[in-house]
């Protein structure tokens, strides 16, 4: 695969300069636009220092200006790190600190909360005023407006780094998934292709920047010269803002986690509305259940849907048309085959390749599987091994499929303790570790439990003697993001024991299940009474 | 109590949250701080309904309604001269 990711914009503004790339709220830009914009961010960066290998951090809402600096950063032949702007400041100055970022872009508002931790010398507030000097240097609007609007022409190549997205590490420290233009450049051009996006295209996806799925908003929207139709903050946290956005707009094609669509059928009124140009819906992230997808695909007759599949660390690499109408007799929707240009297999536990009808953990190898963890070798080499079949090096899913022949494969759950809150991934792991830097705590485990909707709730047992609920919510919403900090706390004198002496999670369970009204059926436990 | 001491009251009871609210001014976007998601929406309105009488319609769940503190009050205020006044709606 050739090619580096700024190639996307500037053949866009080269081809289609008039054509609109981002929709946000009342403004609407241009590629032409776009592309100039970039190239100060890009100009501005590199007469900062920024050279091709440098990490420049984003600290700033899904908005024009992120978009902008996401290809800015790139045009300098530098990596962006997307940064959630409101997770908390401890985390994120662990995050900045590991990526050994010396540049942040932040806007005016993000500016008061973002942490300046070394090596950090320079911040870009691209919507408002510098600050003088000092030991970091405070750039603003009129450092950018005084570049030329002139891409530099940065020495950089498909395997150079072009992001890095931090995801939860079960060890409690987060795992930076470290990615190159080929890699990205990999499932763009498979993406835009299958999902056929063309200029006419008006592509909305709720996902934010550090996340995964926003690669195909920014990357596969540019590379068809299509629009993006963001979705502000004040539209996104109501479900019937964001379906009378989808309608007014004419979003054609739409790509989030399953949850977002429930959460948008459910609420959003979408009955009565005209959705008839939405064409194609596209989720990833978890299962979507199937009853509530049978909803939503009676409500868009004419669209196509499909479920793409992988982990960060290999972007897409599987996906499933499904179809439309969806038989009565299906119960799951498989993650479907390998994209162009990747494979995936699974590994039975004794190591041979599974053969239809059998389970394994899904391996991939390809042009979209991540280089390493950012700064981490040890992490890299658990995660990249030796492909079984002697070809190459292959990412480890930790996913367990089932193999259903002709290269298909269905997501059966995972091999560790993983699990996805509303789409996040979430290590419970990392959870117990940041619980126990609380001096009150003596114990504590972290569970997944469904509710009644099969929705998973994350609760936390803890044996911390003299501490409420209250107090742990407060010391978890201080250090992990916010879909990682548990909903509820049972905390209790001692968490209760198997009579091997470990902690007793079935009975932990049950408990949970009960103070979340999980029907016995749903309850993990329920099968031992 | 007034209405707006009431909704920044209940919104405190969501644990983590107390610290950034108290730094929050009546007029300033809840959403833009993180304060309010759209899971939260939903708690805030099954609230607003038992505590002042009101019905709130998923319709009514737009920024122009839940943005702030304010933006809320304004909003319940309304609601409640509905109820009492059938007739009228805001």
């Amino acid at each position: 695969m050739t090619g580096v990711l700024p190639d996307l914009v500037a053949a866009a503004a080269r081809e289609h300069p008039g054509r609109t790339a981002v929709v946000d709220g009342e403004r609407v830009v241009p590629y032409a636009l776009l592309h100039a914009e970039a190239s100060r961010m890009a100009r501005l960066l590199v007469e900062a220092g920024v050279r091709p290998g440098d990490r420049v951090a984003l600290y700033l809402p899904k908005s024009t200006e992120a978009v902008v600096a996401i290809h800015g950063v790139l045009a300098a032949g530098a990596a962006y790190v997307p940064l959630d702007p409101l997770a908390p400041p401890a985390r994120t100055a662990v995050l900045l600190r590991d990526s050994g970022a010396r540049c942040v872009v932040v806007t005016e508002f993000t500016a008061s909360t973002v942490p300046v931790v070394p090596p950090l010398d320079t911040v870009v507030v691209c919507d408002g005023a510098g600050r003088g000097t000092g030991p970091v240097r405070w750039l603003g609007r009129a450092d950018l407006d005084r570049c030329e609007p002139v891409a530099p022409a940065p020495r950089i190549g498909p395997d150079d780094l072009a992001y890095v997205l931090y995801t939860s590490g079960s060890t409690g420290v987060p795992k930076g998934v470290a990615l190159s233009h080929g890699n990205a450049l990999a499932f763009v051009r498979w993406a835009a292709r299958t999902c056929e996006l063309a200029p006419d295209d008006r592509v909305g996806g709720q996902a934010p920047l550090h996340f995964d799925l926003s690669v195909f908003d920014v990357f596969a929207t540019a590379s068809a010269a299509a629009a993006l139709v963001l979705i502000p903050p004040r539209v996104g946290v109501f479900p019937m803002s964001v379906a009378s956005l989808v309608e007014r707009a004419g979003v054609t094609v739409w790509y989030s986690v399953p949850s977002a669509l429930v959460m948008l059928r459910e609420r959003g009124d979408l009955a009565r509305r005209d959705l008839s140009r939405l064409r194609l819906v596209a989720f990833a992230g978890e299962v979507f259940p199937v009853p509530r997808l049978r909803q939503l695909m009676a409500l868009l007759p004419h669209a196509r849907f499909l479920n793409f599949y992988g982990p960060t660390e290999t972007n897409v690499c599987t996906w499933h048309e499904v179809p439309h109408p969806l038989p009565p007799t299906t119960t799951s929707i498989p993650i479907g085959r390998a994209i162009t240009g990747v494979s995936v297999f699974a590994v039975t536990d004794d190591g041979h390749l599974a053969a239809p009808g059998e389970t394994g953990e899904l391996h991939v190898r390809g042009p979209t599987v991540m280089r390493g963890y950012w700064n981490d070798p040890d992490r890299t080499g658990a995660a990249l091994v030796p492909a079984p079949d002697g070809g190459g090096t292959c990412y480890r899913t930790g996913d367990l499929v089932r193999h259903e022949g002709d290269g298909r494969y269905t997501f059966l759950g995972r091999r560790d303790d993983q699990v996805k809150i509303r789409g996040n991934r979430v290590e419970p792991g990392e959870v117990e570790v940041v619980l126990h830097d609380h001096p009150a705590v003596a114990d504590c485990a972290v569970l997944a439990v469904p509710d009644a909707d099969g929705d998973l709730h994350l609760v936390a047992a803890v044996a911390a003697p003299g501490v409420d609920a209250a107090e742990l919510t407060r010391h978890c919403a201080e250090r992990l993001p916010r879909a990682a900090v548990p909903e509820r706390f049972d905390v209790l004198p001692e968490l209760p024991r198997t009579p091997t002496g470990k902690t007793d999670r079935a009975a932990l369970r049950d408990r949970a299940a009960v103070a979340l009204g999980t029907p016995d059926e749903e309850a993990p436990g329920a099968h031992r009474r | 109590m007034t209405v707006a001491q009431r909704i920044r009251a209940f919104l405190a009871t969501t644990p983590g949250r107390a610290a950034a609210l108290a730094a929050l001014g009546d007029d300033d976007s809840l959403i833009d701080r993180g304060l309010l998601d759209s899971l939260g929406t939903l708690e805030l309105s099954a609230w607003l309904q038992e505590e002042f009488g009101i019905t709130v319609d998923e319709i009514d769940l737009t920024a122009d309604n839940f943005e702030s503190i304010s933006a809320i009050s304004w909003y319940v205020e309304r609601r409640v001269t509905a109820v009492e006044d059938p007739g009228r709606r805001p």
